[in-house]
């Protein structure tokens, strides 16, 4: 029987995987896998969740309240919530060096689409032009992947953007905030439309309605903190779905380090190191596919090289989506009170379209209602208590937009290996330089948006926009491209290594583009259309 | 837990939420100053504007005012937002700060008006008690 062996259990590896056991072919995934924390109290609301606890600061702020963000610790509007910190846990020893990149790593069950916000943007034609392959080839995939994890959305204006696929579920109830700017985008449509302003549903991996066994959102205002009843998708539920099937073994609590191959270029097995004692332990196989993350996979691939042939090469083309923070008050919604009890991530989004229509850019609109106010309170320029003051007169009214920009592959954005002390573990270095007419897109962007959201009744806080640093988004990609044809550190269109022939990727490594969208949707829909052909 | 860190915590409750801590939140709170060392005051001045603060919640206000501008990352500043961090998470205070605190919408533009006249004379109160004490302090 041949043995395939997956790395990570993000959300491409547990969506390869299902694929091939609904083929009948047996899969062996390897994992740090630190598993998630029970859901405290599940069926209790935020408000609910604060009168119940016994001590609701340490579940909200975090045992020694590193929930909290302080001044010091940078602009963000909010954090990763501490139960939620399990998930960027690394593994004894793990570290790496970079210059102008902040990189997340995830080693939990699931990986890094643990802690996302659900959004499930498929990739147009515009997006594809670099790919070897289009939407009418991905969108079966796109439908498939729908089917399994259940994807809302609606076919508005943003359809241009976010083309509507098969399965895609009615979208949840809206917000009162929300419907308000829904309402001031249909008066004013025409007009925003004429300038290149968009506005409409997003698509999130969240249920309206109870299906395949999974409860639908019941709205308890706990997005934040960890949906408590799995209305939202991550990947540890796909995985325990794979766990049920007996061609399926999971191997946990291992940490891949690198593979051994033959100098033909076939890969003949995965070294691991065992996170309980340390020790080594090689695992044969036939077919090895890497779905650890683009910055995961790629320390696989260069220890790996670099032990086989004494060089370190450098893997170029490292992409990231810019993001920025742009807060907002909308003036109808002033002095009104809110309910927590209502779904919390972003329900809407906007399009600023562009000359080329793969630069637009696309941001999620997420109104505020259940985050916590001291990060907002104390970015006003008052004292505490009548910053407070303006922040609960004007709570209902916030929301942010966090507006995403393209990337594209350039040479001078890489990773590569820091020289290891002895046989120790490796460590990452990431070097990133941002595009020089990146300051020009941002000014350009962040104005049309502030006069977008002004025709919608909204205001933006001078100086309150927060340009976040690149590898905050973590949507990385780009360091082994697919492509027709190319060198040996590309990949075909079937994300197969052109350096060894046993060899797959299907995290987003192999992006040979990466628009102004979370790209978890299409590297889960690429990783079931590599699959297929595997 | 000393008296000074329990007038400190009541002064910054009533500041915030016009109520009183409860002792759920005090514990939460000394375990915070006790335990987080960049809570403490780093010198000085730090110490200065938390004795004034302590004084009452007018001159908390006015400390912080200032703090906001010139000191944003000291310890006064630090201990008002851990404590506002944990009133909102806090039974007896979550919903206070979840109101938005007015009764008529359509006065909300003069309460905002009121409320930011009001950060503006706490900040030229906090700059003529505590410029002076920064800048022998700083300047030591």
């Amino acid at each position: 029987m041949e043995r395939v062996v997956v790395v990570g259990s993000g959300a491409s590896g547990v969506h390869f995987a299902q694929t091939l056991l609904k083929r009948g072919r047996p899969v062996t995934m390897l994992d740090v896998g630190r598993p998630r924390p029970a859901p405290v109290e599940p069926e209790a609301t935020l408000d609910g969740l604060k009168e119940k606890l016994p001590d609701p600061a340490s579940y909200f702020l975090g045992d020694a309240l590193e929930g909290v963000l302080l001044p010091d610790r940078g602009s963000e509007y909010y954090g990763i919530p501490p139960s939620k910190g399990y998930v960027f846990d690394p593994p004894p020893g793990f570290a790496h060096e970079s210059s102008g990149f902040e990189p997340l790593s995830s080693f939990a069950r699931g990986g890094l689409a643990e802690v996302w916000t659900g959004g499930s943007y498929p990739f147009n034609d515009d997006d594809l032009r670099a790919f070897p392959f289009g939407w009418t080839e991905l969108e079966p995939h796109y439908v498939e992947v729908a089917r399994r994890i259940g994807i809302t959305g609606a076919n508005d204006d943003l359809t241009g953007f976010l083309p509507v696929h098969g399965d895609l579920l009615p979208p949840l109830e809206l917000d009162e905030h929300s419907r308000l700017l829904v309402d001031a985008y249909r008066r004013k449509r025409d007009r925003l439309n004429r300038r290149g302003f968009r506005f409409g549903r997003t698509r999130v991996a969240t249920l309206p309605v109870d299906r395949d066994g999974r409860k639908a959102c019941s709205y308890l205002g706990r997005c934040l903190w960890g949906c408590p009843n799995d209305a939202l998708w991550t990947p540890s539920m796909t995985l325990d779905a794979c766990r049920k099937d007996p061609n399926f073994t999971y191997v946990p609590d291992v940490e891949v380090l690198w593979f051994t191959a033959t100098t033909g270029g076939t890969i003949e097995s995965v070294v691991v190191r065992r996170m309980d004692d340390g020790r080594r332990e090689t695992f044969p196989l036939d077919r090895l596919v890497l779905a650890a993350g683009t910055l995961g996979s790629a320390r696989i691939l260069l220890d790996s090289v670099r032990r086989q042939s004494g060089t370190v090469p450098t893997l170029e083309g490292l992409m990231d989506n810019r993001q920025v923070l742009v807060p907002f008050v909308n003036l109808r919604m002033i002095g009104r009170p809110f309910r927590s009890e209502s779904y919390q991530y972003h329900q809407l989004g906007l399009v600023l379209e562009t000359a080329d229509p793969a630069e637009a850019m696309f941001g999620l609109v997420t109104t505020l209602k259940t985050a916590l106010v001291h990060p907002i309170a104390q970015a006003l320029p008052f004292d505490l208590g009548t910053s407070l003051a303006i922040t609960r007169a004007m709570h209902a009214a916030l929301g942010i937009v966090n507006l995403n920009f393209h990337d594209v592959r350039r040479p001078e954005n890489q990773v590569t290996l820091a020289p290891s002390q002895g046989d120790g573990p490796s460590r990452l270095k990431i070097r990133y330089t941002p595009s020089p007419d990146e300051p020009g897109r941002l000014r350009t962007g962040l104005s049309r948006l502030r006069r977008a959201l002004a025709s919608l009744g909204c205001i933006v806080p001078p100086g309150m926009a927060h340009v976040r640093p690149m590898g905050a988004s973590v949507h990385y990609a780009g360091t082994l491209p697919m492509a027709r044809g190319g060198n040996a550190w590309t990949t075909t269109p079937e994300c197969r290594s052109r350096m060894f022939e046993n060899l797959w990727l299907v995290d987003g490594s192999t992006f040979p583009a990466l628009p102004a969208k979370n790209l978890t949707f299409t590297m889960m829909a690429n990783a079931v259309r590599v699959a297929e052909r595997f | 837990m000393s008296r000074d860190l329990e007038t400190e915590c009541t002064v910054f409750t009533r500041l915030l939420v016009r109520g009183a801590p409860g002792p759920y939140v005090m514990r939460k709170y000394a375990d915070a100053v006790t335990v987080h060392a960049r809570l403490a005051p780093r010198d000085a001045f730090e110490r200065a504007a938390l004795a004034l603060a302590r004084r009452g919640t007018w001159l908390a206000r006015a400390a912080d005012a200032h703090a906001r501008l010139f000191a944003p990352s000291s310890a006064l500043r630090k201990r008002l937002i851990v404590l506002l961090a944990i009133l909102e998470t806090a039974p007896a205070h979550h919903r206070t700060i979840d109101d938005p605190g007015m009764r008529f919408r359509a006065a909300a533009p003069l309460l905002l008006a009121a409320a930011g006249l009001r950060g503006v004379l706490a900040l030229v109160l906090g700059a003529v008690l505590l410029v002076p004490v920064q800048l022998v302090a700083r300047g030591r």
